[in-house]
């Protein structure tokens, strides 16, 4: 019995329950943190995550779970390397979502408090920005440009001496 | 017992309720919605500042400072993006540099830093100099060393409100050097000055950038120019050199673009081998303004000259258009240049520059350079524009003298450095002897005494059709437009005495001081340098008005 993990009731705002390990769902910190005020038994509402999104973080933890078991689990160095193109992989094919579903991610991972989700999304999202002119992040995010030509003009100034 | 059980049970109580408002308070934390719209797929505006911020920070240099131009939300997100870093009492400014991340700020504040700058990094250094108050002197940064190299960039690098001081005297060293990796050095606001300049070598590439702004370079040490550019590119803008052997040394391939810059007291202004953009600037005290292959005049290469309408105003609709300079301007003590009679018609350098661009194909061998040269300032004795010296003035002179001697006593005739300063206006004796002399005819005097319509050429004003002046919305009455109206009769300043600052009339003869014209001649040239510091923004007069 003791190997047994313990499974935790989430709910999300549109009334998905979802039953996760507790070692899972300790991944994120805020549900850690509401775990030892109310104790496992009780279910953990998540009013403002969405049951795809939550979905998606879970799927998340669960392999990040699983990769940190894998790796205590390895004997040789060479496999160390494996594990990590494997979860690497998994990692690219867990981010060919829609921005939308990104940006939504990033909002749970961060109410969630996944570090390394936020940390993944965050970069993926920079990956996207980077390369572009302002003009061109304006055009791909849909942007207005709220500047004024005399601020424009003051902040490419300041950061005239990273390009000149 | 009874009491103590009550205490506990009451301390219980306490405790659950503690724990109950904790839960009540994460629950309204959940029920706060993630963003404003939930109905409506999520947007990247629809991140908090702080997860902008984080995604920003995760991007590259120099991309984290591109996205500061998107918008207003987004500079606010990458100003959070960078961090500054401060160097605080007790600790070295390379421990912070090296935490720091590529495109961080270094903030030093104000004090005396004796320590060697290894920079691999693309940072920003900003010194937080304090200016003075009543109470206390300015409180500058200082980096200085005894070191010819005191910095060594290799990577970008941006430097704002430093001092750099060395005591080392070094031809083939830089007191900020460039790396094998630096792509560009910008300085803006700084100081350098001591032994050892600034010097581009020719090891680095042609995309080597310096970039200059409102800097002071100061008593760098013969042979060492200020700013020696043997590769890439130099701008300089708004700085200030003085007291040094050479100014800025451009050599052959390196472009320039030098504008809005003051060049005095330098044996030579600027030497121009390479290309690029000269205007604007301000060149006064030097024993040599201007000199180079690049710079030449465009009358001598058998070109004709453009047909535009000649005249200050012609290029811009201002006295101070593209204009030409006259070899003989631009090494005003170099006494073996031939003079050239310069037409009105050859003002526009650029224009002739562009001609001879024309003119010989671009694979001939012997086609110069292009060089723009327009609006810069030689400031010269001006005998046109000088004030009418005054009783006033010849008073204040005297008076002067004459305390000087009481404190100090009658100078020395055996030091013959007095000889240099015998005709200036604090020991003229003209002042004694000539009680009634006419001031304003000092100047008429010394005119046309002169063997030269040179310089006086600031009458020739009188040669436009207008007969007038020429506007002067600068206010530089005190500088001759280089290139400006020239006479007919002869060059402009075929004589180094037309330059007041050129070392040969500064230190002119005991005999030339001994002459009474000389003597004249001096003391108003005297007067004018006295007076132009103060009164560079006196409107031109009309020389015919001056002259009395």
């Amino acid at each position: 019995m003791a190997g047994k993990a313990v499974e935790v009731k989430l709910y999300s705002c549109d009334g998905e329950d979802f039953r996760v390990p507790s070692t899972v769902a300790s991944r994120s910190e805020t549900v850690k943190n509401m775990l030892e005020d109310t104790g496992e038994e009780d279910a953990v509402p998540l009013p403002n995550v969405h049951g795809r999104t939550l979905s998606l973080v879970l799927d998340f933890c669960k392999r990040l779970v699983q990769y940190e078991k894998d790796l205590q689990d390895i004997t040789e160095d060479f496999q160390h390397g494996q594990l990590d193109d494997e979860f690497n992989a998994w990692k690219q094919d867990f981010l060919d979502i829609d921005q939308a579903v990104l940006y939504e991610l990033i909002m749970a991972a961060n109410f969630l408090n996944v570090a390394e989700l936020l940390d993944l999304c965050c970069k993926e999202v920079a990956r996207l920005i980077k390369g572009k002119s302002p003009e061109e992040i304006r055009a791909y995010f849909h942007i207005k440009n709220d500047f004024t030509p005399q601020e424009e003009e003051e902040v490419r100034r300041e950061n005239q001496w990273a390009f000149e | 017992m009874g009491k103590l059980q009550g205490q506990q049970k009451k301390r219980g109580r306490k405790e659950n309720d503690k724990r109950q408002r904790k839960r009540q308070k994460k629950q309204n934390k959940l029920q706060l919605p993630l963003r404003a719209r939930p109905d409506q797929p999520a947007t990247l505006e629809d991140l908090p500042l702080e997860l902008l911020a984080r995604i920003i920070r995760k991007m590259p240099f120099p991309q984290r400072l591109t996205a500061a131009g998107v918008s207003k939300r987004w500079k606010e997100a990458s100003t959070e993006a960078r961090s500054r870093k401060l160097v605080k009492p007790g600790m070295t400014i390379m421990e912070v540099i090296e935490n720091a991340r590529p495109g961080d700020t270094i903030l030093l504040p104000p004090g005396y830093y004796p320590e060697l700058l290894l920079i691999e990094k693309p940072l920003r250094i900003i010194g937080q100099p304090e200016p003075a108050t009543d109470e206390r002197p300015a409180r500058p940064v200082v980096l200085q060393s005894n070191r010819p190299v005191l910095a060594l960039c290799n990577a970008r690098c941006y430097f704002e409100n430093v001092t750099m001081r060395t005591g080392a005297i070094s031809a083939d060293r830089s007191i900020c050097c460039f790396g094998p990796d630096c792509p560009a050095i910008l300085m803006k606001n700084c100081e350098l000055g001591g032994a050892s300049g600034l010097l581009v070598p020719n090891s680095l590439g042609p995309k080597t950038k310096l970039i200059l702004r409102n800097c002071h370079l100061h008593s760098v040490g013969s042979p060492m120019p200020a700013i020696a550019m043997e590769a890439g590119s130099l701008t300089a803008h708004g700085c200030t050199i003085s007291d040094c052997e050479v100014g800025i040394e451009i050599l052959e391939g390196v472009r320039a673009d030098l504008r809005h810059n003051n060049i005095s007291f330098t044996g030579c202004g600027i030497l121009m081998d390479g290309i690029g953009r000269i205007s604007d600037n301000v060149l006064w005290g030097n024993a040599c303004h201007m000199q180079g292959a690049a710079l030449h005049d465009p009358s001598k290469d058998g070109t004709q000259p453009p047909a535009t309408p000649a005249g200050p105003q012609a290029a811009n609709g201002s006295a101070a258009g593209p204009s030409a300079l006259p070899a003989h301007l631009l090494s005003a003590a170099t006494p073996g240049m031939p003079p050239t009679p310069a037409t009105p018609q050859d003002l526009s350098i650029g224009e002739a520059v562009h001609r001879r661009k024309r003119a010989h194909p671009p694979n001939a061998d012997h086609a110069p350079p292009p060089v723009y040269l327009s609006n810069n300032h030689i400031r010269t004795r001006e005998r046109g524009t000088a004030p009418p010296r005054t009783p006033a003035q010849k008073r204040i002179r005297t008076r002067i003298r004459d305390l000087t001697r009481s404190i100090y006593g009658r100078h020395d005739d055996n030091y013959e450095d007095w000889e240099m300063i015998e005709g200036s206006d604090l020991d003229s004796e003209g002042d004694e002897s000539d009680d009634s002399e006419d001031f304003s005819s000092a100047d008429d005097d010394s005119s046309s005494g002169s063997n030269d319509s040179s310089i006086g050429s600031d009458n020739d004003w009188d040669t436009d059709d207008d007969g007038g002046p020429p506007p002067d919305p600068d206010g530089q009455a005190m500088f001759e437009f280089m290139g400006g109206p020239v006479a007919d009769g002869g060059p402009i300043g075929d004589d180094s005495s037309d330059d007041d600052f050129s070392a040969s009339s500064f230190y002119s003869t005991s005999d030339e001081s001994s002459d009474e014209s000389s003597i004249d001649e001096s003391s108003s040239s005297d007067d004018n340098e006295d007076n132009g510091a103060d009164q560079v923004n006196e409107p031109i007069q009309p020389a015919a008005n001056a002259n009395g």
